[in-house]
């Protein structure tokens, strides 16, 4: 009678129970951190997100608080935590929509100073990484007329993040901004030089039509560490909790940066057997022009027109700088040399006539403002 | 009964593109063998065993010297009906031919030293009477002579299958030490090896994906197979080029009597079966299957199952009447479908061509039987992964082999020769990655093998020789000892090298990965496998037998995809060695109403694999893993029998879990790598982040499939009727779980079936 009551039972469980499967076990997976300092920027953003069992995110708090060290001084700079809420069917959301949480301080980060990042836990888990931020560094871009190229060379600092055009543009989603990577390649005694050739020939969005570019400038990423790798797939790569992340505790990955944006402008040396490079420099020695040229018939501003400055003076190849006004008619020249004068021409957009001359001091290392209102330009 | 007796003839007027090499090898073996054993002083017999009234060769026939007070020799036919006996001692003694369905044959024998005989026996059919001689077993799951499974038609409905037949990829679900991804894909994994590493020889053509994308079906139909021999592992020299098991398939002929047909039906299969005679002793046969689930699922399972097969054979066998025989047979299939019916952007396909002629002869000469195949055999299969990646691969194999079998002295000697060239290109490019390749390999290799008789010892020592695409030896040896005496009891052993030179890799995140790249092995570096093997087996009283059998493999340079930490498709390839163990128990009754056979086979299989991306991840460049098709506990438990004129059947299969790669969880992931994203403005993209490799295992599979029938006789033909239940309790078994998605896919429900079969009778 015994055995038949084992027997029952065992063919009972055999047949009607269920083996649980639970994919992915509840429980403390650590965080996920992304992000990166720029010493340039305003105000800094860096994710913090606890690793979940669930594909869904949840407007619940998470109970970290996150604080920046400046390993020099000592001084701690609390960052503040924002639930972020991304509503389903947005760009790179998908159908769930998604709650993310966000910590970021307005607290000027130094360049050349390192950082200790701190996540903790309420449960005093506490996931760190020190973060380096590079020094100021150099930046040229070397114009080649015959090779019909322009190279972009960064001097003075160890890593870089990430070199290419942000360009701005209106297609049929709206308005958007992309960044297009430029590659690059390894420092040759200090020195990188980068072909500023994008991989991606134009900005483009999935679905949303062609594109039609507003504007555009190149920005140059240093970084005081190594970068993640920029081939795809990379992300894998960014470290488990257990293992050679920049994070302890943490998968994800946290950079220090020194972020230059410099104007997508043209250079030409002119006058007897010029030389093939035009070198432009981006430091605090050189000036800069800037402004906006509008329609006085018929409002708003001139897009597309080309300003054309060219050094005057005794030099034996004067340059020819070059630029054209964006979608608002705002241009900005950049680079200048001081101590010049300057012949300024602007030319409508498919014109070679001059619609304006005029002469520009540039005295000292400062920006110069230069609007300008037209009033026979509309056609 | 018809007998023949020759004698012997001198070495001479072999054929010439055998003649010179095999001349001379076979000359050193007989001079070792007449210099190590005694077995070259004794006698021998040898012929050819054929049907009366088909003139075909019967397989499985046994062959029995007896004396007054016991018998002293048995053998078996083998598929071309061929049988030899060594190790004679001079005697007189009582010949005996016995197979089901014939009536018996006998006659005496007086055999003197080194006596040779040629005895050719035509079987009458008849009354089926096997009392009298007690021989090993012909065939069945437990009793396996040299490691060789024969399985016959009869043992295919041992297992319910929901159609009107029986179907070999399900039978071999039931042996221990076989293991397969579930009820779709296709896959079947034998004691440790990958499904590509399984050699599938149908009439001697290789064929690269036999079983089709719903598991309980392989290319074979059950009607149309003769028999087929099933190694586990332990092969001997016939056999290279794959490391793991062999199936090798003989399709019987078409029937040379008169025309005839069948036609079967159930919601799962549609298949027609037509065969006759051409005249002249030529015959042919055609046959086609096409699946039905498509479209019957939805009314069947309330949910579609959107996956296809087709596929279509024919043979044409023509004889000269006396000891030439040949037969030409050509096979398509397509298979295509979504082994996760919820993932709309994924697929997978694969199309088999099949190709080839044989012809077999019987010599009075140094060559007793010639056997030589020309074969045509090609894959392309292709897979579309959640909608952006695509990969293609094909592969193409050109073969001819020669085979011969012969004897010096008594000692039995199989020899052959292959020639093959095998082509592959595959486009496994991704999203981002560039992957094309193909390539072209060259093998030209030969085998030997010696049977020598000592005492109650039989030693079968072999060697495969390749010239290309490397020189190399693959040496074999397998014995088998009756301490008793008897053939009843028999002790085996074998150990062997194995090599493998194209293989086919898989993305092997999970077992439910099917698509399979063929190329060469990276590196130039073939799979290597030494394996050994040691077995029990035994006939207790009058059909129950029982085998236990364990084994050991140690693998080598197994192509492996390289390990990623998040859920990506990746082909890129890494090496992995490792090892299996492992033993098969198994205990079989049979009687004429009621077949029983209970099966357990445990096995552990380690892979350890250097990568870098271990060190990244891991801090350690070795992970050592069980990969995931290691089921470490299979049971299988399959009963046939008839009751009041039903043919019923019974299958529980219980399978301990295979293992996956749990993941840590799900993050939003930015790569700073290729833009310096804002956090701000977009969520990041969400990615399943894994654990170390193959860390946890999915749960238990186990499921009970039930049949019944019964067959009515009409003024046409005869009609079965079946009816059945697959997964009779309803058993929510996974069948893998998607990493891609997160996703449980899981088998097929309790699927409730009808069949109908009709078949002409002439």
């Amino acid at each position: 009678m015994r055995f038949r009551k084992i027997f029952l039972l065992a063919l009972a469980c055999t047949l009607g129970c269920d083996d649980p499967f639970i994919a992915v076990e509840p429980g403390d997976a650590g965080l996920s951190i992304f992000g990166y300092l720029d010493a340039s920027a305003d105000t800094q953003w860096i994710r913090v997100m606890p690793i979940r069992d669930v594909i869904l995110t949840a407007a619940d708090p998470i109970g970290v608080t996150v604080t920046l060290e400046n390993t020099s001084t000592g001084q701690r700079i609390p960052m503040r935590d924002s639930l972020f809420h991304f509503p389903a069917g947005g760009p790179d959301v998908g159908s769930l929509g998604a709650y993310v949480h966000n910590f970021w301080t307005t607290e000027p980060i130094s360049p050349g100073t390192d950082y200790r990042f701190l996540a903790e836990r309420s449960d005093l888990m506490t996931a760190e990484a020190d973060i380096v931020i590079p020094t100021p560094y150099d930046v040229e871009v070397h114009v080649s007329q015959l090779r019909n190229n322009r190279i972009l060379r960064v001097e003075g600092v160890p890593h870089i993040g990430f070199a290419g055009y942000l360009s701005r543009f209106r297609d049929d989603c709206g308005e958007g901004a992309q960044y297009r990577p430029f590659r690059l390649s390894t420092a040759q005694a200090g020195v990188f030089s980068i072909e500023m050739r994008p991989v991606q020939r134009e900005p483009f969005r999935p679905g949303c039509g062609q594109a039609t570019p507003l504007n555009e400038e190149v920005v140059v990423l240093g970084a005081g560490e190594p970068w993640p790798e920029s081939a795809a797939g990379a992300t894998e790569r960014l470290g488990p909790p257990q293992a050679s992340s920049n994070i302890k505790n943490a998968v994800g990955f946290l950079g220090g940066a020194l972020s230059r944006r410099i104007p997508d402008e043209g250079c030409q040396l002119l006058g007897i057997e010029p030389p093939d490079i035009c070198i432009l420099r981006y430091d605090g020695t050189v000036g800069s022009l800037t402004g906006r040229i509008r329609d006085g018939s018929c409002g708003g501003g001139v897009a597309g027109a080309l300003i054309q400055l060219r050094e005057l003076g005794e030099a034996r190849n004067p340059r020819l700088r070059s630029t054209r006004t964006d979608h608002r008619g705002d241009f900005i020249i950049s680079a200048l040399e001081t101590n010049r004068r300057y012949a300024l021409d602007l030319l409508r957009p498919g014109r070679a006539s001059s619609l304006h001359a005029d002469t520009i001091l540039m005295e000292r290392a400062e920006t110069l403002q230069y609007d300008l209102e037209l009033s026979s330009s509309c056609d | 009964m018809r007998l023949d007796r020759r004698h012997p003839l001198p070495i001479r007027n072999c054929p010439p593109f055998l003649a010179p090499w095999w001349g001379l090898v076979f000359m050193a073996i007989a001079a070792f063998v007449s210099g190590a054993t005694p077995a070259l002083a004794q006698g021998a017999i040898y012929g050819m065993v054929r049907s009366a009234a088909t003139g075909a060769p019967v397989s499985g026939a046994t062959i029995a010297l007896r004396t007054d007070t016991a018998m002293a020799h048995s053998t078996l036919t083998d598929r071309n009906g061929f049988y030899q006996i060594g190790g004679v001692s001079a005697g007189t003694y009582t010949f005996v031919v016995q197979h089901v369905g014939f009536r018996e044959a006998q006659r005496p024998l007086e055999i003197g030293p080194g006596g040779r005989f040629n005895l050719d026996v035509t079987l009458e059919a008849g009354a089926v009477e096997l009392e009298g001689v007690t021989v090993q077993a012909a065939a069945g799951a437990a009793i396996r002579p040299l490691g060789r499974q024969r399985i016959r038609p009869a043992d295919l409905r041992l297992t319910p299958v929901p159609a009107g037949t029986g179907d070999l990829a399900s039978y071999l679900q039931t042996l221990p030490g076989v293991t397969t991804t579930g009820d779709r894909g296709g896959q079947l994994f034998v004691r440790g090896g990958t499904a590509a590493e399984n050699l599938v020889l149908v009439d001697g053509i290789p064929i690269y994906q036999p079983f089709h994308i719903f598991g309980f079906f392989s290319v074979f139909p059950e009607p149309l197979i003769a028999d087929v021999d099933f190694y586990a592992g332990g092969f001997g020299a016939r056999y290279s080029g794959r490391t793991a098991s062999v199936l090798d398939v003989a399709l019987r002929d078409g029937d040379t009597g008169g025309p005839r047909g069948s036609a079967s039906l159930s919601p799962f299969l549609a298949e027609l079966t037509a065969e006759g005679p051409i005249g002249g002793g030529a015959s042919w046969l055609v046959s086609a299957r096409r699946s039905l689930i498509d479209e019957t699922s939805s009314a069947l399972l309330g949910s579609q199952q959107p996956i296809a097969f087709e596929s279509q054979l024919a043979k044409v066998t023509a004889t000269d009447g006396e000891d030439l025989r040949c037969s030409a047979l050509a096979i398509r299939t397509h298979d295509s479908g979504r082994l996760d019916p919820d993932e709309h952007q994924s697929q997978v396909s694969w199309s088999n061509v099949v190709a080839g002629a044989r012809c077999v002869t019987t010599l009075d000469r140094i060559f007793r039987l010639l056997e030589a195949n020309f074969s045509y055999s090609s894959l392309e299969n292709s897979a579309v992964s959640r909608g952006t990646s695509r990969f293609r691969s094909r592969i193409w194999r050109l073969q001819q082999d020669v085979h011969a079998t012969s004897m010096i002295g008594s000692v039995p000697i199989y020899a052959g020769a292959q020639l093959q060239a095998e082509l592959t290109d595959y486009d496994l490019r991704e999203l981002y990655g560039v992957d094309v390749g193909d390539s072209d390999l060259f093998g030209v290799g030969s085998y030997l093998e010696v049977s020598i008789p000592l005492g109650r010892v039989e030693v079968r020592p072999g060697v495969v020789a390749a010239l290309e695409p490397r020189v190399a030896i693959e040496p074999r040896l397998r014995a088998a000892w009756q301490p008793f005496g008897r053939g009843s009891e028999v002790l085996q052993a074998g150990v062997g090298i194995h090599r493998q030179d194209v293989v086919g890799t898989s993305d092997l995140r999970d077992v439910g990965s099917v698509f399979n790249a063929w190329m060469p092995t990276p590196e130039d570096a073939p799979i290597e496998v030494v394996q050994g093997i040691l077995g029990w087996q035994q006939a207790i009283g009058s059909g129950l037998t029982w085998s236990l059998e364990g084994y050991f493999r140690r693998l080598r340079n197994l192509p492996i995809p390289v390990w990623r930490a998040v859920a990506e498709f990746n082909t890129q390839l890494g090496v992995a060695d490792g090892e299996s163990r492992g033993a098969d128990l198994r205990i079989e009754y049979t009687a004429p109403q009621v077949q029983l056979l209970l099966g357990y086979g445990f096995a552990r299989t380690d892979y350890h694999a250097a990568q870098d991306e271990f060190a990244t991840w891991f801090n350690e460049p070795v992970q050592s893993y069980q990969p995931p098709h290691d089921r470490r506990h299979q049971v299988n438990a399959a009963a046939r029998g008839t009751v009041r004129g039903f043919e019923l059947s019974a299958r529980w299969q219980y399978g301990s879990g295979m293992p996956f790669t749990r993941p840590l969880g799900f993050d939003d992931a930015f790569n700073f790598g290729e833009l310096p994203h804002d956090v701000t403005a977009v969520p990041g993209t969400t990615r399943l982040i894994l654990d170390r490799p193959f860390n946890a295992r999915l749960p238990a599979m186990h499921r009970l499939d039930l049949s019944a029938g019964r067959a009515f006789r009409l003024p046409i033909g005869m009609i079965d009727l079946q009816a059945g239940a697959i997964n009779s309790y309803d058993q929510r078994n996974i069948f893998y779980y998607d990493l891609f998605s997160g996703r449980r896919v899981d088998q097929l429900p309790l699927v409730p079936y009808a069949a109908i079969t009709f078949r002409t009778e002439r």
